[in-house]
């Protein structure tokens, strides 16, 4: 019995590597030939644009409170619309662990997760990407979502000139 | 043997296995006090990949956790996902809706007989067979697509929310999971022919280290481990939670086909038949996805009343289970995780008395343990 076990066990397990050289290779010459992973895949983080080009991030640190590795840092700054804007934003890809919970919480949809898994550098400082590098001119995947459109930039007039207003503290000075 | 000879062989011999080995799984080290090729008492040392995971919870918000739950066992993320988005749901008294439950149960048997494959794959590679490791990384591969597209991850899903789950599924991807399960169905017929029939792995796993039912009990088994030996116990028929309960599926327990009852052979096998149940769940909730929401109310900031709650799932490799204690804050103030290859590992020591090395090593790989998951 044992003997008839042994011949049979044999012959079908050569049978089944037999059948596998007419397979068709399941892998793929990685350099040369790349994959293209699903457009959900959480890899480099990108920051979009508007329709209209102009970036997207106000600069409201929800991004940064989310992220469970704190690993995105920005400076808030205010255009002369009273627009805020990043005056640098920096995230370090070196400390990310793609969990997209920063594109979840990004109101205005500017910062976007791609399907770019190469991100690999010699020099765990070039991990450290700044506003420059993570700049797009692009909509990603909400092409023509514009946040403006929708909450519009502060008021016609400049902040405290209303008849009814004081004008805005000086959040850095110790005088009342 | 002549007594100088005698006198020699009573010497005990130290030898390190791992940390670094490719039959430890991870990095985990064994000591082993050996007389000649057999074992005197094998001692599991852990720790070298502790992160301390547990620590890190009383850092975050509930939310901001589950990614880092991604990370207690890779290879089955989404019941670690589970667990804690189950556990919080209770404090908070929240009801999950129903397709988000039956998602739930689909991602998590994928991930499942993936997880099998890496097991099994293992297994057989640990008692020197190559080539089904390579054919079942190939399986696991499709299943890694499927999860990718749908939860945007291949390995770390972050994919069950508290309250629900991320992602909807796209147009085509339940045909496409269709498509892979007739195809899985012969490929598991094919791994029976290739390697349940062979002689050299029959022999190496046939009455090899044989767990008897009530030592797994008493030493805290769980999963594929502890129904190969012989005890009847699947947390979801036995405590059923999810959607589970309107699924129908069988719960295969060791036969000993090659042996006695617990033997490294029968975990083997359970696995394999644990694969073909997990088949026959996702047919079953591909054909009942109901419509409606993905994500219940969740509130903005989540802070549970003060409480604690134990939370377990059967996962990939047995009771997974989560203690949770809630002071009422944004952040949980204690998590204990109860993770299953912690007590399979305990075990060893007990079971390696007289073992052969070799056969220690098929012992490790049948138990299935995954060091980030001892370690946490
Ligand atoms: S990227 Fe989005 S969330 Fe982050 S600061 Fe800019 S607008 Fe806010
Ligand atoms: S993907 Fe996660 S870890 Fe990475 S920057 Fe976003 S929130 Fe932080």
């Amino acid at each position: 019995m044992t003997l008839w076990r042994s011949i049979r066990g044999t012959l079908a397990a050569l049978g089944v590597t037999l059948k596998a050289i007419f397979r068709r290779p399941a892998t793929i010459p990685y350099p040369e030939v790349k994959r293209v992973p699903a457009p959900r895949y959480r890899a480099r983080i990108v920051l979009t644009r508007d329709p209209r080009g102009g970036e997207r991030c106000v600069a409201c640190h929800l991004c940064s409170a989310a992220c469970p590795v704190n690993c995105i840092s920005m400076q808030a700054a205010e255009g002369p619309d009273g627009r805020r804007y990043a005056a640098w934003f920096r995230i370090n890809f070196s400390r990310c662990i793609f969990c997209g919970l920063c594109a979840e919480a990004c109101p205005t949809l500017a910062i976007q997760m791609t399907p770019d898994y190469e991100l690999c550098r010699r020099d765990p400082l070039e991990l450290v990407f700044e506003k420059e590098d993570l700049l797009v001119e692009d909509g990603g995947k909400d092409r023509d979502y514009d946040f403006y459109r929708h909450a519009g930039i502060g008021v016609a007039q400049a902040r405290g000139e209303g008849s009814e207003e004081e004008p805005p503290a000086d959040v850095r000075s110790l005088l009342p | 043997m002549s007594p100088e000879l005698q006198q020699v062989g009573r010497e005990e011999f130290v030898l390190n296995m791992g940390p670094h080995h490719p039959a430890t799984h991870g990095v985990l080290r064994f000591v082993l006090h050996t007389d000649g090729e057999i074992m005197r008492r094998a001692v599991p040392e852990v720790g070298y990949l502790h992160r301390g995971l547990e620590k890190l919870a009383e850092a975050h918000t509930y939310a901001a956790y589950v990614p880092f739950t991604d990370r207690i066992n890779y290879l089955e993320s989404m019941f670690c996902n589970q667990v804690w988005s189950m556990a919080v749901e209770r404090l908070l008294g929240l009801q999950v809706p129903r397709r988000a439950e039956y998602l739930r149960v689909i991602a998590c048997e994928l991930n499942r007989i993936a997880n099998h494959c890496i097991a099994l794959g293992s297994i057989a590679m640990d008692v020197g067979a190559y080539t089904p490791f390579v054919y079942l990384l190939r399986e696991r591969e499709a299943i890694n697509d499927l999860l990718e597209a749908l939860c945007g991850n291949r390995l770390t899903y972050h994919y069950v929310r508290i309250g629900g789950v991320a992602h909807d599924v796209d147009e085509g991807w339940q045909g496409k999971v269709r498509a892979y399960l007739d195809h899985l169905e012969p490929i598991l017929d094919e791994l029976h022919s290739l390697v349940g029939g062979n002689e050299i792995l029959v022999r190496r796993l046939g009455g090899v280290a044989v767990i008897c039912a009530s030592d797994a009990v008493g030493w805290g088994l769980v999963g594929p481990n502890l129904r190969a030996s012989g005890v009847d116990w699947d947390l979801r028929r036995d405590r059923p939670y999810s959607v589970y309960p309107e699924l129908s599926f069988e719960v295969p327990v060791g036969r000993g086909e090659q042996g006695q009852v617990g033997d490294c052979y029968d975990r083997w096998t359970v696995r394999v038949a644990e694969m073909r149940q997990s088949v026959r769940l996702l047919r079953q909730a591909l054909e009942r996805l109901p419509a409606g929401d993905i994500l219940a109310k969740v509130p903005r900031s989540i802070k549970p009343p003060a409480g604690e709650v134990y939370q377990p799932v059967e996962g990939a490799r047995g009771e997974l289970g989560l203690y949770l204690v809630s002071d009422g804050s944004p952040k949980p103030s204690r998590a204990k995780w109860r993770s299953s290859s912690f007590a399979a590992l305990s075990i060893v020591e007990h079971l390696s008395r007289g073992l052969m090395i070799a056969d220690l090593v098929a012992l490790i790989a049948s138990l299935d343990p995954i060091a980030p998951e001892v370690d946490r």
